[in-house]
């Protein structure tokens, strides 16, 4: 090969592999304004003890709202929350699923008159925290003040599912329309966490169906 | 002497053994990389073991890595020098090697096409509800941190910094902003929770923003293909006087987080890595073909309005499987679909300026065996002929 051959062909060599270094740039572009903030939503597990702090004006409830970036879909592929559920459950015919996040096992909408509720199912690893901290935690999203261990376990009703799961069941109302129901399942080294959130009109009306969806959890 | 030097060189390089060894070795590597999938996902053995210039093994608890093998890039490149250095020096160009060359120079389309695969693929993902509009493609796994101007009432300027780049944890300016932005600390997976008293004794790096009020801890990083990892980083703005403090970001935070700064106002945000393209998708409605009488998937199809933002495109494209979308040099494949509810459909988006030079070097494989074929047939037949005549 010639000399001035060899140069070429390095040069091209060079030229290739900064090609492929463009990737670690800083980019910078002008883009119309977007009207959502941000379509990645995260999730956040329950505070191991005590209270919701207060948040930022207009800051979603952290851990609570909102899903990621990464579907879960009927065409496989990845899935952050494509984990395998150890437990299971029928969901009522009138609430429509909708995307997981990355720490929701299930997540579901229900309409009615108008008003949303939202349902999810989270479960995380050990107490994530205790039954009491838990509760107080829902009723900081619900802009509930906390109470005190024995007064906050006084709220809770025990239940068994219909294959004989127990279940601490907590129905929260703030008094200005809106409301939690809530439900923690401890299985094994798991805690599960069944919530629907929304308007207290939307929750009187669905917590037959909430009640008969928390008996329909059964282990796999 | 640098004759002498030049003469092993080429003897080195133009040789047929080292042609063999390199074989050996790639075979080793696919067979020990295949293996390794278990513990790292596809992904990350794609990076490890051939997007590489040599294996490393990084010893626990060093910051450093020991080369122990060479990876796909070096036995690559070796065999295209090889190969390459094989023709200038050994071939003789002769009519009735023409087929060889050529099925040889294909061989040489295929290594570089690799390379330049290796180099310059992107992939992406553009996740769609109906009725949606968007002109971006979101990363599958790299993240970047997004800091936008949003003074301007219709416009917004952003500035988006690898993450690769946080993790040098140097400070980064950039021109356009009047703060420097210095990584503090960078966790490439992280559990972020609510701060409580508890948590009293481990204080915040971060001084500003959402972040005093999260707890974020390190978690180990994931290689399985089905899951994300989901990081978190501590960043200091830093003006020409004074600091404007610390701030968490990670995707986990639900939006991003404003401050204003000389006269702007700002967002920052961890966000997954985005990028915009001069046209933009609107999903009309997605379909979730079925087998009369079964719940077997037939078929997935998304129909979607293609605009260009120079008005000079505006259609509507169904995207199926197998049938991609081939667009401003970017493919979208349908590749994950929610129907349920008002579902959302995900196409994926791959972004590979020499997609068409495997097929290339395929036609070349086959044309140039095919001449040979020919001109060995016709050696042989000439040969025969006269052969024949003297019977």
């Amino acid at each position: 090969m010639s000399s001035r051959k060899t140069s070429v062909f390095f040069i091209a060599a060079a030229g290739m592999l900064l090609g492929g270094c463009n990737r670690d740039h800083i980019k910078s572009y002008t883009i119309p304004k977007e009207k959502t903030p941000s379509p990645f939503m995260g999730q956040m597990p329950p505070a191991a003890s005590g209270g919701m702090p207060e948040m930022p004006p207009g800051h979603p409830a952290v851990g609570d709202s909102g899903q990621m970036g990464m579907p879960g879909g009927d065409t496989g592929g990845g899935s952050a929350a494509a984990a395998e559920n150890s437990l299971t459950w029928t969901v009522p015919s009138n609430w429509q699923p909708k995307a997981l996040g990355t720490m929701r096992r299930g997540s579901y909408s229900v309409t009615a008159d108008n008003q949303v509720g939202d349902i999810s199912v989270f479960v995380f690893p050990g107490a994530a925290g205790g039954l009491v901290d838990n509760i107080n935690r829902w009723r900081g999203q619900i802009g509930m003040t906390p109470l005190d261990p024995s007064k906050a376990e006084a709220e809770t009703v025990a239940m068994k599912t219909t294959s004989g799961l127990p279940l601490t069941f907590v129905d929260l109302n703030n008094g200005s329309g809106d409301g939690i129901l809530g439900a923690i399942l401890v299985q094994g080294d798991e805690s599960w966490f069944f919530k629907l959130k929304g308007p207290s009109a939307l929750l009187a009306k669905e917590k037959s169906a909430f009640v008969d969806f928390l008996k329909s959890v059964k282990s796999k | 002497m640098f004759k002498d030097l030049k003469t092993l060189l080429v003897r080195f390089f133009t040789s047929l053994e080292l042609t063999v060894v390199l074989l050996v070795m790639s075979i080793i590597l696919v067979f020990v990389a295949t293996l390794d999938q278990v513990n790292l996902g596809i992904w990350e053995v794609q990076q490890k073991y051939f997007h590489s210039f040599f294996v490393m093994w990084r010893p626990a608890g060093g910051g450093f890595g020991i080369p122990i093998f060479p990876g796909g890039y070096l036995i690559g490149g070796l065999l295209f020098v090889n190969l390459v250095a094989a023709h200038v020096y050994r071939f003789k160009f002769q009519w009735r090697r023409a087929g060889i060359i050529i099925a040889h120079a294909g061989l040489i389309v295929l290594l570089v096409g690799e390379l330049l695969t290796g180099l310059w693929q992107h992939e992406y993902q553009m996740q769609l509800a109906p009725g949606e509009t968007k002109s971006y493609a979101e990363s599958f796994r790299r993240y970047e941190l997004a800091i936008i101007d949003t003074t301007d009432p219709k416009v917004d300027h952003v500035i988006a910094i690898p993450d690769s780049m946080l993790a040098k944890d140097k400070p980064i300016q950039v021109p356009s902003l009047p703060f420097q932005i210095v990584p503090r600390a960078l966790y490439p997976n992280a559990v972020l929770r609510m701060r409580t008293d508890a948590d009293k004794d481990q204080p915040s790096l971060a001084t500003v923003g959402i972040g005093p009020q999260v707890f974020a801890a390190p978690a180990p990083v994931t290689y399985k293909p089905d899951e994300r990892n989901l990081p978190a980083a501590f960043v200091e703005l830093i003006g020409p006087d004074h600091s404007l403090g610390t701030y968490l970001v990670s995707p986990q935070l639900g939006m991003p987080q404003q401050f204003s700064y000389a006269g702007h106002d700002y967002t920052i945000a961890y966000r997954i890595e985005r990028r915009y393209m001069p046209f933009s998708l609107t999903l009309n409605s997605l379909h979730h073909d079925v087998y009369p009488g079964s719940d077997i998937p037939k078929n997935f199809s998304s129909i979607v309005r293609l605009r260009s933002n120079d008005g000079k495109e505006d259609r509507i494209v169904r995207i199926y499987m197998n049938n991609p979308l081939r667009y401003g040099g970017l493919t979208f494949y349908q590749y994950q679909m929610n129907s349920a509810g008002t579902g959302f459909s995900v196409l994926q988006v791959v972004r590979n300026p020499s997609w068409l030079m495997p097929y290339i070097s395929c036609l070349m494989l086959a044309f140039g065996l095919l001449i040979h074929f020919l001109i060995m047939l016709f050696g042989f037949v000439r040969k025969r002929r006269p052969a024949v005549a003297k019977a």
